[in-house]
């Protein structure tokens, strides 16, 4: 559905997109002013998707109902006014802390360098590019 | 003919659109009771065809004192605040609402077993005093693969399962009056209750206040379970020795526990459960929500018109 439907009928918006120049402030002023009154944001993805001090006005005005944030626009600065509001849940990035989630970090990040070592090619490479230089 | 009348007794409901939209075809008189006692209720219910009660007492010998009830309609799902011998020796057809909250009370016993596996109040705590820091908090443990054991398989526990299982959690349930083959039709592994406690990471409660349960989670239930496992109640307080469990969360041997519900209500204000990160309280909430509470209204409500209206109510209870 598009974007702003999606944020015009959800009760609860949550949010997954990369961070890049184009998502940076995907949620702004505008996408909160369209959401429901009713409806809660949910951010475990990264925080500057979220441009944090429209987010506050919006629960100062009651735009929206709350917030679950995992993610900040500033960590580990996590805005004041956003620390004291009762419908906000804040947990500090915690998204991935899990003994099984963060073996499993080590053990691709390994696998990497030691493809690297040997010359194979990279099974996660977020820049193949240099590869062909 | 004589207008309908009906009393009220008490409500703790903000208001009671929802009953009286479905009583309106008998377009009745309404009697609110002053106050919940005993000759309030009398004032108000002494010739009214029906009683719409929510916690007030109505004892048998107020019952015999009323001229015209037909019907009493609880608004909830215990009874024991009527006197039901009393009510079918006068002929007065009691009704109840068994099951709407099913899905809060469900989903709430599922939000505070995600609280306690991401400790979410905990870290909330931590981040609103101005601290992030994840080394308090962490380990958390991945929760696919873990087992959930419910005590009790009554229509909440089964409400509950197939979320649990929708986050990768295996369900263990121990039941007395539920058969094995009836666990497994619902994807349930059936074990004996040193089984559940032995082998589950969260034990979630679920029976019925009885006298053999009364307390069935006491030292010994806690010393089976896992070290580090969870303790969550969104039943009835007096279900949990309350002293063991603090007991075990002080030795460490328990991982934490989530309660909607304590021995005694309200919460004493230096009770042992508070100030602890790893307890979550809520007030006993998991059963509200503004749909279950219109649908507790017009159930209990209906029911009462149907009893008034020579029909059989849906949801009768008797002694």
């Amino acid at each position: 559905m598009p974007f702003d439907r999606l944020l015009r009928e959800s009760d609860f918006v949550s949010l997954h997109s990369p961070l890049s120049t184009k998502t940076r402030h995907q949620i702004g002023a505008r996408e909160l002013r369209l959401m429901k009154k009713t409806a809660f944001l949910i951010n475990t993805a990264r925080g500057a998707i979220v441009d944090e001090a429209a987010l506050v006005r919006a629960l100062q005005k009651k735009q929206i109902a709350g917030a679950g944030l995992d993610v900040f626009e500033y960590e580990p600065k996590v805005d004041k006014a956003l620390r004291k509001m009762s419908n906000v849940v804040l947990t500090p990035h915690l998204g991935s802390a899990t003994p099984e989630v963060r073996e499993e970090m080590a053990n691709i990040v390994a696998d990497n360098i030691l493809a690297f070592l040997q010359g194979r090619k990279l099974p996660n490479c977020v820049n193949p590019q240099i590869f062909a230089l | 003919m004589l207008r309908t009348v009906i009393a009220i007794t008490d409500s703790p409901f903000h208001s009671l659109d929802s009953a009286k939209k479905a009583l309106a075809l008998l377009d009745p008189e309404y009697r609110m009771a002053k106050s919940p006692s005993a000759g309030d209720i009398f004032a108000a219910a002494r010739d009214a065809d029906a009683i719409l009660v929510t916690y007030a007492k109505l004892p048998g010998e107020l019952l015999r004192q009323l001229t015209r009830c037909r019907a009493i309609g609880r608004f909830g799902l215990g009874v024991d605040n009527i006197d039901l011998p009393a009510a079918k020796a006068l002929g007065i057809a009691v009704n109840y609402v068994p099951d709407y909250c099913l899905r809060e009370v469900s989903d709430h016993a599922m939000a505070l077993l995600l609280a306690l596996a991401r400790k979410v109040a905990f870290a909330n705590k931590l981040v609103q005093s101005g601290r992030w820091e994840v080394p308090p908090i962490v380990p958390l443990r991945r929760l696919e693969g873990q087992e959930l054991g419910l005590v009790g398989f009554g229509n909440i526990p089964r409400a509950l399962a197939p979320k649990a299982k929708a986050f990768g959690l295996r369900v263990l349930a121990h039941d007395p009056y539920v058969a094995k083959d009836a666990l497994a039709a619902a994807g349930v592994e059936g074990v004996s209750f040193d089984e559940l406690l032995r082998r589950c990471d969260y034990i979630s409660v679920h029976a019925p206040l009885s006298p053999p349960t009364r307390g069935m989670m006491n030292a010994r239930a806690f010393a089976t379970m896992k070290k580090g496992a969870f303790l969550i109640n969104t039943a009835r307080g007096p279900l949990i020795d309350e002293a063991a469990l603090i007991a075990a969360l002080d030795s460490g041997h328990l991982g934490g526990a989530a309660l909607d519900v304590v021995a005694e209500e309200p919460l004493a204000i230096d009770s042992a459960l508070l100030d602890r990160d790893n307890v979550i309280l809520t007030p006993h909430t998991a059963y509200y929500s503004v749909e279950a509470l219109e649908e507790l209204q017009s159930k209990c409500a209906s029911d009462v018109a149907r009893v008034l209206s020579g029909e059989k109510p849906i949801y009768p209870i008797s002694a």
